[in-house]
């Protein structure tokens, strides 16, 4: 049996599937697009039984990528059973998304989740009323605390088609009118849902209409949207909205007003024009805390004595020693991220989003997105980038335009990521002191919001703009930040792992092969001429793109240099010097496995996009700090 | 009056929503449509609005942008 949570965004839907979803969870892409589902196979009472947790949607029809494959799933004849996962704290709303599902003719169970919050709001639910209107089982719960959940699963078996809603007359004349002449063939679901689809002007439904039935549509749909003086789309949501307030207001009681919460009084300094963003500035350094000081200790605690195992056992030149010492490099690689960065970035940024705090930042970040072409819900994905640019990429999902996320990819790359943060730190804070590193994150910012503005002026037309709800605050349930994070590991892990370790076995092999001059010469147009680095340098930029805390240590050993890194580079390189490196190791191609993220995420021809869009953009700021300190004499 | 341009603390009613089908409709999915009243909770300058709906109750943020092409009258 195949049952599939449908709920609007925030309707506390993952919680719930969180909860039933056991360890082995699939996740799964729509064909051809970057919405993403999961899925889980669970026995419940000696029956198998997937679930299938479908990305929130806020109706089945306003053309919005993700609603489109939803209801393509839904369609598809797959699905037995749907739970609508509701938020009962705005039941008025959430209702119009039942009915709308109600015309699909699945059998159906409504979840009535967030109980709590609703009767905080004063709002007293008559769970048997909305059972006898809607047809199906309703059941109460507190998916975050895991109370009626079981009682959901119980009454999965009583599940029914609801009853579907009458519109207008003269829409009901249109819908029966359509619905009579449809060909076989074309009809998805019901012959009534196609022509609510159809006349709603629907792309899927309309595409697969031929010519004549198109016209047909098209003339109904005209003289609707003429008796009705608005769009037939919105006439007949509108309809839907007031069949859906009049249900709302037969099934529920509001008692009182609440008064002024806690939590009110809080929003009122997250979202204060001034005290807003300096939390929102302490939350990010807090944020910069956890990725560099808790990711450096755990980074100490395991990676350092692997490092040090494999430096002990896989020493020798035999050939076998060079994939075995490949093989463990990357698999070092692979942990070296996921552990130290990963998980506590992913656990924050996860506890951010439940609290309820990103689409605040979203709302304070806005303005400041806009002059780059995005919206205020790119914070996100922004922020994780000081971090690791692997999650920040992953990320980048919440960005509903295709074209709002490539132009999020290119840029987030260019955020340096805590590995990047170790090369900062080490060469220009180590010799040229804090205030100055400091002032290179400035630089490095002001880089980026260029960039971004530059691409902005490329860009066909202005996105729609920010709409997003904000969530009441609340404290975030453990166990659904812990799986959060999980799958996103678990994927990235799956996916990303394997190519990591590859590419360190093939590394090995150049370095074998003592290609490692042949690189250096290859690239010294590059280091020495645009550059003019010292040629040695090439390799390190090679190294880098693996992993680019390496970078450093690599540099170390190119140049010679035993000991302390910083005051050994500060003898042999200029300050001119000093920078123009680092400026391009901040800015180059993304590491290895952001490289390896985009390519899943995005596909081979983005990537390519944003990699070359990186190197170019590394060369040209590199370029123009050499000149910089070449005219004030420091090069 | 705009929403871009109503002072925050204050209730307004949906006038009109000067956009095209892709606006009306997303802007009723999250359930603000012509004829509903808002309670405007918080504005940044030439920002986001923060609305909240007073049938509902939940809380929409609506660039500036969009924010400038719903007219609202005082409620």
């Amino acid at each position: 049996m195949r049952i599939a949570l449908v709920g609007q965004p925030n309707s506390g839907k993952s919680t719930i599937f969180n909860y039933i979803a056991g360890y082995r969870v699939r996740t799964a892409n729509f064909p051809g697009v970057t919405v993403t589902y999961h899925e889980s196979d669970v026995m419940y009472r000696g029956e198998r039984i997937t679930i299938v947790d479908l990305p929130g949607i806020y109706s089945l029809y306003t053309g919005d990528v993700a609603e489109e494959e939803a209801r393509r799933y839904l369609l598809s004849g797959s699905v037995d059973v749907i739970i609508n996962v509701v938020d009962a704290s705005v039941l008025s709303r959430s209702l119009e998304l039942t009915l709308e599902l109600a015309e699909l003719r699945i059998p159906m169970v409504v979840c009535l989740n967030m109980m709590d919050e609703a009767r905080r709001k004063g709002l007293e639910i008559d769970v048997g009323t909305l059972e006898k209107i809607l047809g199906v089982p309703v059941v109460p719960c507190i998916g975050n605390r895991g109370v009626g959940i079981q009682e959901m699963l119980n009454r999965v078996r009583e599940a029914r088609t609801p009853v579907c809603i009458r519109f207008d007359e003269d829409i009901e004349r249109a819908i029966g009118y359509v619905a009579e002449r449809l060909p076989e063939d074309i009809v998805m679901g019901t012959r009534r849902l196609t022509a609510i689809l159809l006349l709603q002007g629907d792309r899927d439904a309309l595409k697969a209409a031929g010519d004549e039935m198109r016209e047909l549509v098209e003339r109904a749909a005209r003289a609707l949207t003429e008796a009705h003086g608005r769009d037939i789309g919105y006439i007949i949501s509108s309809q839907r909205h007031a069949i859906a307030m009049d249900l709302f207001e037969r099934a529920v009681r509001v008692k009182r007003k609440p008064s002024v919460s806690v939590r009110e009084r809080l929003d009122r300094y997250l979202l204060h024009p001034v005290y807003g963003y300096i939390i929102l500035a302490l939350t990010f350094m807090a944020m910069l805390w956890v990725a560099f000081f808790v990711g450096d200790l755990l980074s100490g605690l395991i990676i350092g004595p692997l490092e040090g195992a494999g430096e002990v056992y896989l020493q020798g030149d035999d050939p076998m020693y060079i994939v075995l010492r490949g093989v463990y490099e990357g698999f070092i690689g692979g942990v070296g991220i996921v552990i130290p960065y990963m998980i506590p970035l992913l656990a924050v940024l996860g506890f951010l989003e439940d609290v309820g705090y990103l689409s605040r930042a979203a709302y304070l970040l806005d303005r400041l997105f806009h002059r780059m072409g995005l919206h205020g819900k790119a914070a996100g994905p922004f922020l994780l980038g000081y971090g690791c640019t692997v999650p920040a990429i992953m990320a980048t999902r919440i960005l509903e335009s295709p074209w709002d996320r490539l132009r999020a990819a290119i840029l987030v790359p260019m955020v340096p990521c805590s590995a990047r943060s170790v090369v900062i730190l080490a060469l220009i804070g180590g010799i040229f002191g804090p205030w100055v590193a400091m002032a290179f994150y400035a630089v490095n910012i002001t880089a980026v919001y260029m960039v971004g503005a530059l691409l902005h002026s490329f860009s066909k037309g202005p996105s729609l703009g920010l709409v997003m709800e904000m969530p009441d605050l609340k404290m975030p349930s453990a166990l659904s930040v812990a799986k959060k994070t999980y799958y996103v590991v678990y994927e990235f892990l799956l996916f990303a792992w394997p190519i990591i370790i590859a590419g360190s076995v093939v590394l090995e092999a150049m370095a074998y092969a003592g290609l490692n001059d042949g690189i250096n010469y290859v690239l010294s147009p590059l280091t020495v001429l645009v550059l003019g680095l010292p040629a040695s340098l090439g390799i390190t930029i090679v190294f880098g793109i693996f992993r680019k805390e390496l970078a450093l240590l690599m540099m170390a050993a190119a140049l010679g240099i035993s000991g302390d890194v910083a005051s050994g580079v500060s003898g042999m390189m200029s300050p001119g010097q000093i920078f123009t490196f680092v400026t391009f190791i901040t800015f180059y191609i993304p590491c290895f496995s952001t490289v390896v993220v985009l390519w899943k995420e995005l596909g081979r021809r983005k990537t390519s996009l944003v990699v070359l869009i990186n190197i170019g953009v590394a060369i040209a700021l590199s370029l123009g700090v050499r000149l910089v300190f070449t005219a004030v004499g420091l090069f | 009056m705009m929403l871009s341009e109503s002072p925050p603390g204050k209730k307004v009613r949906v006038k009109a929503i000067h956009g095209g089908r892709g606006m009306l409709m997303r802007l009723s999915a999250m359930g603000i449509r012509e004829g509903d009243v808002l309670l405007v909770v918080s504005r940044l300058p030439m920002g986001p609005v923060i609305v909240e709906h007073a049938v509902h109750g939940h809380r929409v943020i609506v660039g500036h942008g969009m924010a400038s092409r719903i007219e609202v009258v005082p409620e």
